[in-house]
């Protein structure tokens, strides 16, 4: 028998899976609101499963400066780029076993940060501080310690973070060592270089001028060919449209062969070709309304929105500050909520 | 020409519906009962009743009767040699397309019970295109509204604490200026 009509709600008869085929099409800001509806749809909305095609906002960036005249002299921050509100995440690092100074922050992957933490006592005979690794949740404070972190002085290694709450409650650090003795500087990270984990492998931006894609058993290794010789590249991801739904793909900006003040975004839409569609194509002289300015030199990328309409860079201007903040990395973060930390793996 | 393949549907309260199978298998769930060879003496639809039955029967029709006349504008376009022919087909092909988005966007103008009648039913009977309607319309009516509004549209229960609500109101004041 059909229920009478007043008491009739079939918009109470949604099921998850349809709420969130609704809930995608609608513009984050309305998304935000409505984690205050209950609790089942807060957690829908926060859900890891769901986050993937619910579309994301970039709530802001950590970075670190320097400055003599403060004690201690370096500092962490946190800008919150939601342009409300102040930053809700302290940058104090204070839950962390040794003192915010001694903490270097490396990388940063769906709400982990990837930290070394120095300890305290005299440089080796190179200058070096021995370190521990540390992965850590700002949002919830809790940390892990990864057993020995310090190499040889003179090597070069390179970690980094990749996590994906969606699959799995467990983190990857993988560190890249240099191996001078084969001269296999061809896998070998660009310094600085931000990592993308998506599906399991983490990709990097190689020195010879390639992404390497690697497996979290380091059994899987290929390499994708990048659409230029250039020398400049940034690896990213971003959140794109295609077939009817959201994904995140990798995205790859460069400077073009022929021109030094023209940028191109890159979207490798398909794994399987290996194929980077042209997104967008914008000259530096627009970024910036002045002089044409170099990539690397005299701005640096530090992140794509995930809607990919904004790119993050910093610019040196002729601060001398700004310009060393340049210089250090910027580390986009997400705060992750739900998860316990798992256990390092 | 043969007349099109016929198909009977059953409504939850035992309406029956004549559709072309062309219209019918826009429902991959109908689909796949058709390949299956559960067609005698008609299909069973136990979830859909006939009032939101005949208006999704409606959206297949005209989609259905859209796609062929799509095929079949190709299909003259390219047995037709000269420029003239195709350029024609072309632009016919083109006010379909704008016919449809008018027959989508009109469909789909209906009372909010109708709406999420018709979302349930593009669910249950897989037609993809007609949920990705219906979800865009729900989407376009609920973006601009209150948590209490959402409340009041989805029969929701508020279950936070008033410190709770407010912690959470708090950490997404931007949403709400």
């Amino acid at each position: 028998m059909e229920q009478p009509l007043e008491k009739r709600n079939p918009a109470a008869s949604l099921t998850d899976e349809l709420l969130v085929e609704i809930l995608r099409r609608v513009p984050i800001r309305s998304l935000c609101r409505f984690k205050c509806v209950s609790r089942s749809w807060r957690n829908l909305i926060s859900d890891p499963v769901h986050r993937k095609k619910l579309p994301q906002t970039l709530p802001g960036f950590f970075y670190h400066n320097w400055n003599f005249e403060r004690f201690p002299t370096k500092a962490h921050h946190f800008t919150n780029i939601t342009g409300k509100g102040p930053p809700f995440i302290f940058p104090s690092f204070s839950f962390l076993p040794v003192p915010g100074g001694d903490v270097e922050l490396l990388d940063s992957c769906n709400g982990l940060l990837l930290c070394r933490c120095f300890e305290p006592g005299p440089r080796d005979a190179d200058g070096f501080r021995p370190f521990h690794y540390v992965v850590c949740n700002p949002a919830t404070k809790k940390w892990v310690m990864l057993p020995d972190g310090c190499w040889a002085s003179g090597e070069a290694r390179i970690a980094r973070l990749g996590f994906d709450p969606a699959v799995s409650s467990h983190f990857h650090v993988v560190v890249y060592v240099l191996d001078e003795v084969n001269g296999g500087d061809d896998v070998m990270p660009c310094d600085r270089a931000r990592i993308v984990f998506l599906n399991g492998f983490m990709h990097v931006v190689t020195v010879a001028e390639g992404i390497v894609v690697v497996d979290m058993d380091g059994k899987t290794w290929r390499t994708i060919p990048v659409p230029s010789d250039g020398d400049s590249g940034f690896i990213d991801q971003a959140q794109a449209y295609r077939d009817g739904f959201y994904g995140i793909f990798p995205l790859f900006i460069n400077v073009d062969d022929a021109d030094a003040f023209k940028l191109s975004i890159w979207i490798l839409e398909d794994h399987g070709t290996n194929e980077w569609t042209l997104k967008h194509a914008v000259r530096t002289q627009l970024l910036f309304r002045r002089k044409n300015l170099r990539f690397a030199w005299d701005y640096t990328m530090i992140t794509v929105h995930p809607e990919c309409n904004l790119i993050y860079f910093v610019h040196g201007r002729d601060n001398t500050l700004m310009a060393h903040e340049c210089s250090e990395p910027y580390l986009p973060y997400d705060p992750l909520f739900l998860e316990a930390l798992a256990d390092e793996h | 020409m043969a007349s099109p393949a016929m198909v009977t549907l059953i409504s939850s309260d035992d309406a029956r519906f004549e559709v072309t199978e062309a219209a019918a298998t826009m429902s991959q769930t109908i689909r796949h009962m058709i390949e299956d060879g559960c067609t005698d003496g008609g299909i069973p639809l136990p979830n859909v009743p006939a009032r939101t039955l005949a208006k999704v029967l409606e959206y297949c029709n005209k989609h259905a009767a859209a796609t062929a006349a799509e095929s079949s504008a190709a299909g003259g376009a390219a047995a037709g040699s000269d420029s003239g022919s195709s350029s024609s087909a072309d632009s016919a092909g083109k006010d379909d397309g704008v016919d449809l988005a008018s027959f989508d966007k009109a469909f789909v103008e209906v009372d909010t019970d109708t709406l999420y009648d018709l979302l349930l039913a593009a669910n249950y009977l897989d037609v993809k295109t007609l949920l990705d309607l219906c979800c865009q319309k729900v989407a376009d009516m609920i973006r601009g509204k209150t948590p209490e509004q959402i409340r009041q549209t989805f029969g929701i229960k508020n279950d936070f604490s008033p410190e709770e609500e407010e912690k959470i109101r708090k950490e997404n004041q931007w949403a709400f200026e």
